[in-house]
C-alpha cells in the first residue's frame, strides 16, 4: 500500500475569463519512509500541487489516497484524520510563524491540536527534544520567532512538523534565499531525518542539486504535467529534453566549457501551447509534438518520461 | 589578447556609523577589472559584495561612508571626483544591474521612454538618433524591439526584464558593468539564458564585468577571475579555475564542499558556526572562530593577501607563512 497516492490530480482556476490550468492531470505516488523530490521551475505547478496534497484546497478533478484510504471524499472527519499524518515546511518559513507566540507554543501546536492527552509537561520534553533534533537549543523555547536568523527560522518550522512524528511531511522549497553554508547545514539535517524518522518526505523544489542530495526518486514537472520521473540513480541520463536541460543547467559548476541553453521561456499557463506544452523550447521537437500531447509512459522499471524520443 | 585595466580598486574601505558602533562593512579590498574579462565577486550575505559595488558608484547609502582607498577608473580616481562629474559617470561609464530587474525600471514610463530618456542624459543626440539606439539594443539582446519598446515593465517576463536591463545598462557603452546578483530572482533555464547573454556581450563589446554573487556555478559559467569574500575583505582571488579547483582558503573550501554538485554523493561539510557578527568581528582573521585549521597565529592579526602560483593570491597563515601547498581537495575533484 502506498503511503500517498494521487490519481489525475488537476486543479483549474478561473479568472476573468481565462482558464488557468495549474496542475493538470497529475498521478503521484509516494511509499512509507519514501523521500521523492518534485523539481519544477516558477509556475509550473508544483506549488499548488502541494496545496492539493495537503488538502488545503479541494483539485477540480482527480483522486488522493492516503495508505489505501480516499481522502477527497467523505466529510471533514476524514480530512481531520488525514491532518494528523501530515505536517508541512512551507517555503516562506517566517510567514509560517505566528510572531506573536514562543517557539515553543509553535512548536508544541501540533502536540496540542492532536496529540494524545500529554500532559504540560511531557509537551514540553517533546518540544524541547525536537529543538535539540533540529540543531536548536532547549531554551528557544522562550524565544519569539523574530529573534531567530532565516535558517533557524526553518529548523522551527521543521520543529514543529517533526514534534507528533507524523508519516508524512511535505517541504516546499526547504533551502530558496539561504547562504551556501546555511543551505548545506539543512541538507545535512534533513538527511540525517529521514534515516532517523519513519516520515516519508516530499521535497518541492527548483534545485536539482538538493533533490539528488535528499531524494531516491524525483519527478520533474512542467506547465502543470509531470513529465518524467526517475530514481536519482539515472538521474544522469535522462530521457526527457527538459530534465536534460535542468540538468545541464546544474552541471555547470565544474563544467563551464558547455552551455547547454534552452530557448524561450516556460509559457503562460492560461495559454499553453496545444500538443507537447514543452514543444516551443525543446531542441528535438518534431511535427508530431506540435499535434499531440505524449503520454507519460513507463520506459523501464521506475523510470517514466512523456516524450515521444523516450524509450 | 593583452590584457587592459580598466578599473583598479586599491584598499578601498567602506563603514557605516550606527547607533550600536562602527560596521566594517568593507575593510581594505583591492583588484583590479580587465577588459573584456569577468571578474566574480563571491560571497554570503552580508559579507560585503553589494556595498563593493555601491561604493565603486559612490552610491552608498546613509550612515555608510567611504573611508578610504582608490577606486581608478583608468586613470582618474572616482572617489576624488566632484560629485557632479561622478554624475556623468554613473550610468555612462559604470552601469550597474540590479538583482531584481523591476527596481531597473521606472514602473509608470514604458521601457523605450526609460532607454531615450537615460541615452538623452548623457548624449547629445537628436530624440530620433536616440530611439534607433534603443531598438538597436533591445535587438542586441534578443528581445523583440517593437513590443518591448511600448510595453511598460510589468508587462515583461522576469526573463525579458532582465534581458532589458542588460540592454538598458549597456545603452551608453559602458566600460564597465556591475551585475548584483543578476540571476538570482530567475528560474534555473532563464538564468542560463541571462549568463549567456552577459557572456555574449561580453565577448562582442567593450567593457569589463563585475559579477557579484553567492552562487558559485553562476560564477564558473562566465567568471574568468574570482574574488572570495568574508567579513569584508578578500580572502582568496585568482583565475577561476584556480581557485575552484585548487582552492587554497580553508573558507573557499568549505564553500566549494557545501555544494551539492561538488563531489556528489559525499556528504556536504559547511563551515561550522554562525557568521560572524558585523559589529563584533573576531580579532586576527575574521574566519578563525570557524576555521577547521585555525593556527595560534590567526587570533592575533589579519592575513594578508599574498601571491600562492602566479596570479592566484590567498590570505591565510597556513599559506603565507608555512608554506603548506594545498587542503587536499583535488581527489575530491577527481
Amino acid at each position: 500500500m502506498n503511503l500517498l497516492e494521487g490519481h489525475g490530480l488537476r486543479k483549474y482556476y478561473h479568472r476573468r475569463g481565462y482558464q488557468i490550468q495549474a496542475v493538470d492531470g497529475v498521478d503521484i505516488s509516494m511509499k512509507e519512509h519514501e523521500a521523492l523530490g518534485l523539481v519544477g521551475e516558477s509556475g509550473s505547478g508544483k506549488s499548488t500541487l502541494m496545496r492539493l496534497l495537503l488538502l488545503l484546497e479541494r483539485p477540480s478533478a482527480g483522486d488522493l489516497y492516503f495508505r489505501g484510504g480516499k481522502l477527497n471524499s467523505g466529510g471533514a472527519q476524514r480530512w481531520s484524520h488525514f491532518r494528523r499524518e501530515v505536517q508541512a515546511v512551507f517555503q516562506d518559513a517566517a510567514a509560517s510563524l505566528n510572531p506573536r507566540l514562543s517557539v515553543g507554543r509553535i512548536v508544541a501546536e501540533p502536540l496540542l491540536n492532536f496529540g494524545p492527552e500529554l500532559g504540560s509537561h511531557r509537551i514540553d520534553e517533546r518540544v524541547a527534544a525536537a529543538l535539540e533534533r533540529v540543531g536548536l537549543q532547549r531554551d528557544d523555547r522562550r524565544r519569539y520567532p523574530h529573534e531567530f536568523s532565516g535558517g533557524q527560522q526553518r529548523r522551527i518550522a521543521l520543529a514543529r512538523a517533526l514534534v507528533a512524528d507524523p508519516p508524512l511531511i511535505l517541504c516546499d522549497e526547504i533551502t530558496s534565499g539561504l547562504d551556501l553554508s546555511v543551505q548545506a547545514k539543512l541538507l545535512n539535517l534533513f538527511r540525517d531525518l529521514q534515516e532517523e524518522s519513519r516520515a516519508g518526505f516530499l521535497f518541492i523544489s527548483h534545485d536539482l542539486g538538493a533533490m539528488r542530495y535528499l531524494c531516491s526518486r524525483v519527478a520533474v514537472i512542467y506547465a502543470g504535467k509531470i513529465v518524467e520521473e526517475l530514481p536519482v540513480s539515472s538521474l544522469e541520463q535522462p530521457l526527457h529534453p527538459y530534465t536534460q536541460a535542468l540538468l545541464a543547467a546544474e552541471a555547470q559548476l565544474f563544467a563551464p566549457s558547455e552551455m547547454y541553453l534552452l530557448e524561450g521561456e516556460p509559457p503562460d499557463p492560461a495559454a499553453y501551447p496545444a500538443g507537447c506544452r514543452f514543444h516551443p523550447r525543446c531542441p528535438i521537437r518534431m511535427k508530431r509534438c506540435t499535434e499531440e500531447s505524449p503520454r507519460l509512459t513507463t520506459v523501464r522499471v521506475g523510470h517514466r518520461a512523456a516524450c515521444f524520443t523516450a524509450h | 589578447m593583452p590584457q587592459r585595466t580598466v578599473l583598479h580598486v586599491k584598499g578601498l574601505s567602506t563603514s557605516f556609523n550606527t547607533p550600536e558602533g562602527i560596521v566594517r562593512a568593507v575593510d581594505g579590498i583591492s583588484f583590479t577589472l580587465q577588459q573584456n574579462r569577468c571578474l566574480a565577486l563571491i560571497g554570503e550575505s552580508g559579507a560585503g559584495k553589494s556595498v563593493t559595488a555601491l561604493s565603486l558608484l559612490r552610491l552608498v547609502p546613509v550612515p555608510g561612508k567611504i573611508t578610504g582607498g582608490q577606486v581608478c577608473l583608468e586613470d582618474c580616481d572616482l572617489l576624488k571626483l566632484p560629485t557632479a562629474a561622478m554624475r556623468t559617470i554613473r550610468g555612462k561609464e559604470m552601469a550597474l544591474i540590479f538583482q531584481d530587474p523591476l527596481a531597473s525600471f521606472n514602473p509608470v514610463i514604458t521601457v523605450g521612454s526609460q532607454f531615450v530618456e537615460t541615452i538623452l542624459t548623457h548624449e547629445p543626440v537628436s530624440k530620433a538618433t536616440a530611439r534607433k539606439m534603443t531598438f538597436a539594443k533591445l535587438t542586441g539582446v534578443g528581445l523583440p524591439a517593437e513590443q518591448v519598446y511600448h510595453s511598460y515593465p510589468f508587462q515583461l517576463s522576469g526573463g525579458m526584464r532582465q534581458r532589458a536591463a542588460i540592454a538598458l545598462a549597456l545603452a551608453l557603452q559602458p566600460r564597465v558593468l556591475i551585475a548584483d546578483e543578476p540571476i538570482s530572482f530567475l528560474d534555473v533555464t532563464l538564468q542560463l539564458q541571462i549568463l549567456g547573454e552577459l557572456k555574449r556581450q561580453l565577448e562582442e563589446n567593450r567593457f569589463t564585468l563585475l559579477l557579484i554573487t553567492h552562487d558559485l556555478a553562476a560564477a564558473s559559467t562566465i567568471a574568468d577571475d574570482v574574488a572570495v569574500i568574508y567579513a569584508g575583505r578578500i580572502v582568496e582571488q585568482g583565475p577561476l579555475q584556480q581557485v575552484f579547483g585548487r582552492p587554497k582558503h580553508p573558507y573557499t573550501n568549505a564553500l566549494l564542499r557545501s555544494h551539492p554538485s561538488f563531489g556528489r554523493g559525499r556528504r556536504l561539510e559547511p563551515v561550522e558556526g554562525p557568521s560572524p557578527s558585523p559589529l563584533h568581528l573576531p580579532a586576527g582573521c575574521a574566519f578563525h572562530p570557524r576555521c577547521p585549521e585555525m593556527l595560534p597565529c590567526c587570533c592575533n592579526a589579519a592575513p594578508e593577501l599574498l601571491g600562492a602560483a602566479g596570479e592566484h593570491r590567498v590570505a591565510c597563515y597556513r599559506f603565507n607563512t608555512l608554506g603548506i601547498k594545498s587542503i587536499g581537495t583535488e581527489a575530491v575533484r577527481a
